[in-house]
């Protein structure tokens, strides 16, 4: 999936600009940049995997697509981080970091953040939807798209 | 295994919070190494191996010379995350004299976080990749972030309230204001001011954090064919284990175990190599990252399933004088000093030699249990007699 950025919802990044990106990888790059929340799925056994590796955890094949997810999730897990652990987030605590199921790949557990809401409103079992924030790789210069998450 | 070897020598430094010792890791490891040869009555010609786990400030075969040790025969490092991997040491150092491939095998471990970084920061500048490419970016960055998801799920499926967090930090510290050693010595804490204390990463406090520290500790595992000899009685290895889930590996929260279940295959390893049942141990130390992780791990090796594990740990259940898991007994990773767990181990040993500062009456199965944060996980079990 090299295409162009589709116009999928756009959030700004909930994390501070100077918060570590992700290195971006051959098998890593469709998630980052997709613009739509997108899996690796085994060509030979079909088997979703998240994140995505080099061979697939359950046949060992190293050929893979990647599918486009509806991007509907809930959450499955939540906290509010309120101690800083790194100069950088001192500004932005407390933050919150959850853990979602994508609705229609209930067995793949996605780490994010939900955008824009009170952290009593972040609850385990809240239906969210997948935002993504545009940010130019600062050392390639390419546009990567963080999925984020936005209550629905 | 059963009984071919035992552990002879125990040693530590003294434990700092980080960055108040004047000593740097490597000095700090030379001071706990050559306390256990000389508690366990060998000469330093007698050790012939090594094992570490997480080496982050030196490579231990080299670390051999400056130590001032002789001929190496054996050395070994293992894999894992972080104090998941104390047990496996101490395991892999039995397999090893087991084998005959060595006679007196050194487990050590010494970290300096002041000079090397404290562990509860991230500060790292590299691009996260890997599966940490999928936590780092969202703020799922320091272990108290990524544990704390791992007990709130946990504590969310089996109805657990934060009083059962409490009594794993109150039983800690109880052990500690009986430990001069400890670095909580003369801070005792009570349930309200655990309440009180500041959120770090919900549902966890401040004192639901283990320390961060500065230390050395070493103990020695040797043949079963010298240790009747040495100077202290054996604490005999009963049984080790190490593991994991098939699919227990997998990143970022998509392993199978989660959130709880990473220490259960080494449960039943253990007490199958024992030939005992969990009730028969008198006395445990759990590594405690995080109190929450230890009621993950209390319900995982077996002693009780994880919708009563509120009810085994309340009340004086952790403590040493009666109660019915004693826990800790040297306040543990939260009270007494954080030397990545192997200090547990040491405490261990003292309570089948009669010695530690908490000591539970006539302790003969006394438990380790390393876990169960990245995995794979482990746990030792010893025995004051002979198997």
């Amino acid at each position: 999936m090299s295409g162009p950025v589709s116009d999928g919802p756009v959030a700004d990044r909930y994390l501070p600009a100077d918060w570590p990106l992700p290195e971006i990888t051959a098998v890593n790059r469709p998630f980052f940049t997709a613009g739509a929340l997108t899996l690796q799925r085994c060509r030979s056994c079909a088997q979703v995997q998240h994140p995505p590796h080099e061979i697939c955890h359950r046949c060992q094949s190293d050929a893979f697509d990647y599918v486009e997810a509806s991007g509907l999730g809930t959450v499955d897990n939540v906290t509010t981080v309120h101690h800083a652990g790194d100069p950088r987030l001192a500004a932005r605590v407390p933050y919150n970091v959850v853990i979602v199921t994508p609705d229609d790949h209930p067995d793949v557990r996605i780490v994010g953040n939900v955008v824009a809401a009170d952290h009593a409103a972040i609850a385990i079992g809240a239906p969210v939807r997948c935002v993504f924030a545009r940010v130019t790789d600062p050392d390639t210069g390419e546009l990567l798209t963080l999925p984020q998450w936005e209550l629905r | 295994m059963h009984g071919t070897t035992a552990i002879t020598g125990i040693g530590e430094s003294p434990y700092f919070k980080a960055g108040r010792s004047p000593h740097s890791a490597a000095s700090m490891a030379a001071t706990a190494v050559h306390a256990a040869i000389a508690d366990a009555g060998l000469r330093v010609d007698d050790v012939d191996g090594i094992v570490t786990f997480h080496p982050d400030q030196h490579d231990s075969a080299q670390l051999w010379s400056w130590l001032g040790l002789g001929e190496l025969r054996f050395s070994a490092k293992a894999w894992g995350g972080g104090g998941n991997s104390g047990a496996s040491a101490v395991q892999i150092a039995d397999a090893a004299v087991t084998a005959g491939y060595a006679r007196n095998v050194i487990v050590f471990r010494s970290l300096h976080q002041g000079a090397e970084g404290r562990y509860g920061r991230y500060n790292q500048s590299a691009r996260p990749a890997r599966g940490e490419a999928f936590l780092v970016p969202f703020g799922a960055a320091m272990p108290v972030v990524k544990n704390a998801l791992l007990i709130k799920k946990f504590m969310h499926q089996h109805g657990i309230s934060q009083e059962a967090l409490a009594d794993i930090a109150l039983a800690s510290y109880f052990h500690a204001q009986r430990n001069p050693r400890a670095v909580m010595y003369g801070k005792p804490l009570t349930r309200e001011a655990y309440h009180a204390s500041r959120w770090i990463a919900e549902p966890l406090h401040l004192y639901d954090c283990c320390q961060e520290s500065d230390g050395a500790c070493a103990v020695i595992v040797s043949s079963a064919a010298q240790a009747p000899d040495l100077q202290q009685p054996p604490a005999w290895l009963l049984a080790g284990a190490t593991g994991m889930e098939a699919g227990g590996g997998l990143w970022a929260f998509n392993d199978t175990a989660y959130p709880s279940g990473r220490l259960a295959p080494v449960g039943r390893q253990l007490w199958e190599r024992a030939g005992v049942r969990p009730a028969d141990v008198d006395v445990a130390q759990f590594y405690e990252n995080f109190t929450g992780s230890t009621l993950i791990a209390i319900s995982d090796i077996g002693f009780c399933p994880p919708g009563e594990v509120e009810a085994f740990v309340s009340g004086k259940n952790l403590h040493f004088d009666g109660g019915v898991l004693p826990f800790n007994t040297s306040g543990g990773n939260i009270a007494e000093a954080y030397i990545h767990g192997l200090q547990l181990m040491v405490e261990a040993v003292r309570q089948i030699r009669g010695t530690s500062t908490s000591q539970v009456p006539n302790a003969r199965l006394s438990l380790f249990v390393a876990g169960p944060g990245t995995p794979p996980s482990s746990a030792v079990l010893l025995s004051a007699e002979a198997p």
